[in-house]
């Protein structure tokens, strides 16, 4: 079993070197079916290891951590891994059905980035080392491109490029954060280097935790910086924006969270000291502006692209508050996100590939093509409001919590005031969804199976996992409380 | 039936309703008598569920899991099955008339309102019947949705019009939820239990921080008519008017607040917290503004202050803090949400026959005998005058609040002026005032079945006073002791 984390990471690589040596088009399809499954298992696997043992972990050579490359599953990567894993599982078997993602002669080349990208995306949700992180983030930011750059319309190209743009300021932000907590603390390790900084409020440090923080909201796609990810929406192929848009933030997010409560939170005096109105700031930017940009829209890609950001700004709410309940809260958005983007972004994806408008005043034609399609568009803007009943609500609560016990008010309010808004927003978009004229079609193009077999499954996904927040909110919880112990 | 399957058919019921109402939109003859059925099926749940209460042993039902501990749950219990045979009752009326009434008054996307409404009374009776403040602030979350979606139909006038309602209805949700994670973290727990959760949990200032917050979502629509044009549901549909006065502002407001009061904060620690002045202080001050409001306004604007009048007089009576107050609390919510009722047909019919305004009602009593019987009975109970419900509700919230604090009298005797100042300027221009020789050749669109929603919501608050005197003594039986 100590095997298992590795596993995780050189079963996707290895499958995508395999589609690059072997272009044989069944065997790249068996292995973009197989490879995502298998991994989901062994994620399941991990999750199952943690929940009945404890946390897992592999040193790569038998060189242990600070010195070698030590992958670790606790609760948080586990469950971090369940969501970006049930997702690839459903969208990257589904990939090869899109002849948009999929162009003809470049199946190996997409296989095999979609197969990396989940490697990649595996990798960061073991790894406890900055350095592996930065690694294991490149490789996930350049299969992205690549993957982006697939579709047959030039503007893929250059939303790749403005991608790489984005990806790389965040890269420059990161490497020099960890360059300059390396040079204040001596290593790169996340608990050792947790152990270092507990206290550490110098200049050096606090401009390298800033820059750290920085680069991962630039790469997470968090509000201001979201503008790659609205691009990959629109431009893209829509199944490849749905597995980006999916995955990438929430593991990025995922990363933010864990560096930010486990590494940072006893160190820099800006997540501490000044906590309560650092936090408003933060909620203020991450979130509020967001939320009120997107109730301003008139077009249903620019709502579903900033209530997206806003909702992951939650996250950084969560991980700010540096108390149990805020890590719970970051926790449970994670999940909420990685299930409510994906049905969001496939249901627009449907819209687009079937030429359909995507003027809020003209969704009506959205619910006579398909109800199913639509009411998990629906669900899934009301989750990023944090409706009751929604995967969004568990987060909200969570957060409401993490604020009201650390006494940061001013933050509470304004994560209030902007859950209202976001809840205007979404109300909107279901008013036009339910009761908007319906525009004739002449010849309707059907909606791909790549999309709306997504779209649907995580829809419901998004109902299910709000009646029973409590399958995700325990284990969040207990994996807060193992991150909030923090180093043995 | 067992009671945990009444509760969830209570809840169930309206739901389906409303997704098959959607599904026969095209068969409007279909849609019409399926609005009918549920809406009277819902009314003998509800009343078959009060009649099942048990003091000992609250009846519960889990609807779903959520958060470990703290699950989406409906408990029958008398404040809560109060207000749901209200708002079943309310809702039979606004289908009654959406069916009856002239074809110009009835709802212009009938498919909207019936699905909307009745998924509306889904979440509205699950927000009355919620067995925690997790479960009321889900499903109060589901009312503001179909709300919104009932209101605001599509970019025009009444869209912006209706903004305050439901940026008010939002601001409430998410007051309530702030109000229900500090609870969580001060109690741990946020389940309704008789006693409350607050005795010696928490210090008074902290318990009366969370009240206050309680208060404010709880009587957010008392804020409303002090709002620049926002009396704008006077523009609306009858039945929208009595579904969000009656249902989602009055019943809505008052005893998701009063469960809260009662079952969260609990009686002791009430009296604890005190500053029943303050707050009498403050209902002082708003009946004073609704009073200046309420003025010079037309017909319909009248009518739909009332709530929020009612609304006051509510919270101001629960905040005596025993027994005695949480039933004459009722009384009151009841005597006003009949009034309110029968006033909002009475009133559109009125409008719609001879005008807008008061001057046009000038001396056609005897044109209108009907009407004008029943905007005298509505009035004499809205200014409580013995034996209407409104007097039974007003003698019984003065004589227990009297106990705690003198402001409890003076607002439960201004309610009923501030109403005087809406419906008596009516009845005298209806019936004494000299008639328009001008207007004598029109002739009122008045038939039978259009003043039966009306009539019928009149001799309900008629028969009122009669039913609460029945129900006392069980009823107090039924409510949790004091301290």
């Amino acid at each position: 079993m100590t095997h298992v984390p590795a596993l995780l990471v050189l079963l996707p690589f290895t499958a995508a070197a395999l589609c690059l040596l072997l272009p044989i088009r069944p065997l790249v399809r068996l292995f973009g079916l197989v490879a995502p499954w298998v991994s989901l298992g062994v994620a399941a696997l991990v999750l199952d290891h943690v929940l009945r043992v404890g946390p897992l972990a592999y040193a790569f050579g038998d060189w242990a951590a600070p010195s070698g490359v030590v992958f670790r599953a606790d609760g948080l990567s586990a469950l971090a891994l369940i969501v970006t894993n049930l997702v690839a599982a459903v969208l990257l078997p589904l990939l090869h059905r899109d002849s948009a993602a999929h162009p003809p002669g470049r199946t190996a080349l997409q296989s095999a980035l979609a197969l990396a990208f989940l490697g990649a995306i595996n990798g960061i949700a073991l790894s406890h080392d900055l350095f592996s992180l930065i690694i294991l983030i490149e490789i996930m930011t350049l299969a992205t491109c690549g993957l982006i750059a697939a579709g047959r319309i030039r503007r893929s190209l250059v939303t790749a490029f403005h991608a790489l743009v984005f990806q790389s300021t965040g890269t420059a932000f990161l490497l020099m954060g960890t360059a300059m907590l390396y040079a204040r603390a001596g290593s790169v390790d996340l608990l050792d280097l947790a152990g270092r900084l507990a206290g550490a409020n110098d200049r050096a440090t606090t401009i390298g935790a800033a820059m750290v923080l920085l680069g991962l909201a630039i790469k997470g796609g968090l509000f201001p910086f979201h503008g790659w990810l609205s691009r990959t929406y629109i431009d893209a192929p829509a199944p490849i924006a749905a597995v980006v848009g999916g995955i990438a933030p929430t593991a990025i997010a995922y990363v933010l969270l864990r560096i930010s409560t486990a590494v940072l939170g006893g160190g820099p005096s800006f997540l501490s000291a000044n906590g309560a109105w650092g936090l408003a700031a933060v909620a203020a930017l991450f979130v509020l502006a967001p939320s009120a940009l997107a109730a301003l829209q008139r077009d249903i890609r620019p709502v579903v692209a900033l209530l997206a950001a806003a909702h992951l700004g939650y996250v950084a709410v969560g991980a700010g508050a540096i108390n149990l309940a805020g890590a719970t809260a970051g926790m449970a958005v994670i999940v909420a996100h990685g299930v409510a983007v994906t049905a969001a972004v496939a249901a627009i994806g449907c819209l687009q590939h079937a030429q359909l408008p995507t003027a809020l005043d003209q969704l009506g034609t959205l619910r006579r093509r398909s109800p199913m399609v639509a009411a998990a568009l629906a669900c899934a803007l009301f989750a990023f409001a944090g409706v009751p009943l929604t995967v969004g609500f568990a987060g909200r609560w969570h957060v409401a919590l993490g604020m009201i016990e650390r006494d940061a008010w001013a933050a509470l309010i304004l994560v209030a005031l902007s859950s209202g808004v976001a809840l205007i927003a979404a109300a909107r978009v279901a008013q036009r969804l339910l009761f908007g004229p319906v525009a004739p079609i002449e010849r309707p193009v059907p909606f791909p199976l790549a999309l709306s077999v997504p779209a649907t499954l995580f829809g419901l996904a998004t109902v299910y996992f709000g009646l029973n927040a409590a399958l995700y909110v325990g284990l969040a919880d207990e994996a807060a409380k193992l991150l909030m112990r923090g180093p043995p | 039936m067992t009671p945990d399957l009444l509760l969830f058919a209570a809840v169930a019921l309206p739901a389906f309703a409303a997704v098959a109402m959607l599904v026969v939109a095209q068969h409007p003859l279909a849609r019409d008598v399926g609005a009918l059925i549920s809406a009277v099926v819902l009314l003998l749940l509800t009343a078959a569920i009060l009649a099942m209460l048990d003091p000992a042993d609250w009846l519960g039902v889990i609807l779903a899991p959520l958060f470990a501990g703290v699950p989406v749950r409906l408990v029958g219990e008398p404040v809560g099955a109060t207000g749901a045979l209200l708002a079943s009752f309310a809702w039979l009326i606004a289908v009654f008339w959406s069916l009856a009434a002239p074809a110009a008054r009835r709802p212009r996307h009938p498919t909207r309102f019936f699905v909307c409404g009745s998924a509306g009374m889904a979440a509205a009776v699950g927000c009355l019947y919620a067995g925690n403040l997790l479960s009321q602030i889900t499903f109060e979350a589901g009312l503001l949705l179909a709300t919104s979606l009932m209101l605001a139909p599509s970019r025009n006038e009444e869209e912006t019009a209706t903004h305050p309602i439901l940026l008010l209805l939002i601001a409430a949700m998410f007051l309530a939820m702030v109000a229900a994670a500090w609870t969580f973290l001060v109690a741990g727990s946020v389940e309704f239990r008789p006693g409350g959760s607050f005795a010696g949990a928490t210090d008074r200032n902290v318990a009366g921080l969370i009240l206050a917050i309680f208060a404010l979502a709880g009587t957010r629509f008392a804020l409303l008519p002090g709002l620049r044009g926002s009396l704008v549901l006077g523009r609306s549909e009858v039945p929208v008017q009595i579904y969000v006065a009656t249902i989602v502002v009055l019943i809505g407001g008052a005893i998701p607040f009063a469960k809260a009061t009662l079952y969260v904060i609990g009686p002791a620690t009430l009296r604890e917290i005190g500053g029943i002045d303050v707050i009498g202080t403050l209902a002082i001050a708003a009946l004073l503004v609704l009073a200046l409001r309420l003025r010079g306004a037309a017909l319909a604007e009248r009518a739909l202050g009332l709530p929020a009048v009612q609304t006051i007089a509510v919270a101001v009576t629960l905040f005596s803090a025993h027994q005695a107050g949480t039933l004459a609390a009722l009384i009151v919510l009841a005597a006003g949400v009949l009034a309110v009722l029968a006033l909002l047909p009475v009133v559109a019919l009125l409008a719609d026959g001879l005008g807008p305004t008061i001057a046009t009602l000038r001396g056609e009593g005897s044109r209108t005998p009907w009407l004008s019987g029943c905007l005298l009975a509505i009035a004499a109970s809205l200014l409580a005058l013995p034996p209407t419900a409104g007097f039974i509700g007003t003698w019984y919230g003065v004589l227990t609040t009297a106990t705690t604090a003198v402001t409890g009298p003076i607002v439960l005797g201004l309610a009923p002026l501030v109403a005087a100042i809406a419906v008596l300027p009516m009845c005298q221009q209806l019936l004494f005032a000299r008639p328009d020789v001008s207007s004598l050749r029109q002739r009122l669109p008045l038939g039978w079945t259009a003043m039966l929603p009306a009539l019928v919501a009149t001799v309900v608050l008629l028969v009122a006073p009669a039913v609460i005197d029945q129900m006392l003594p069980t009823f107090a039986g039924l409510l949790p002791r004091g301290p």
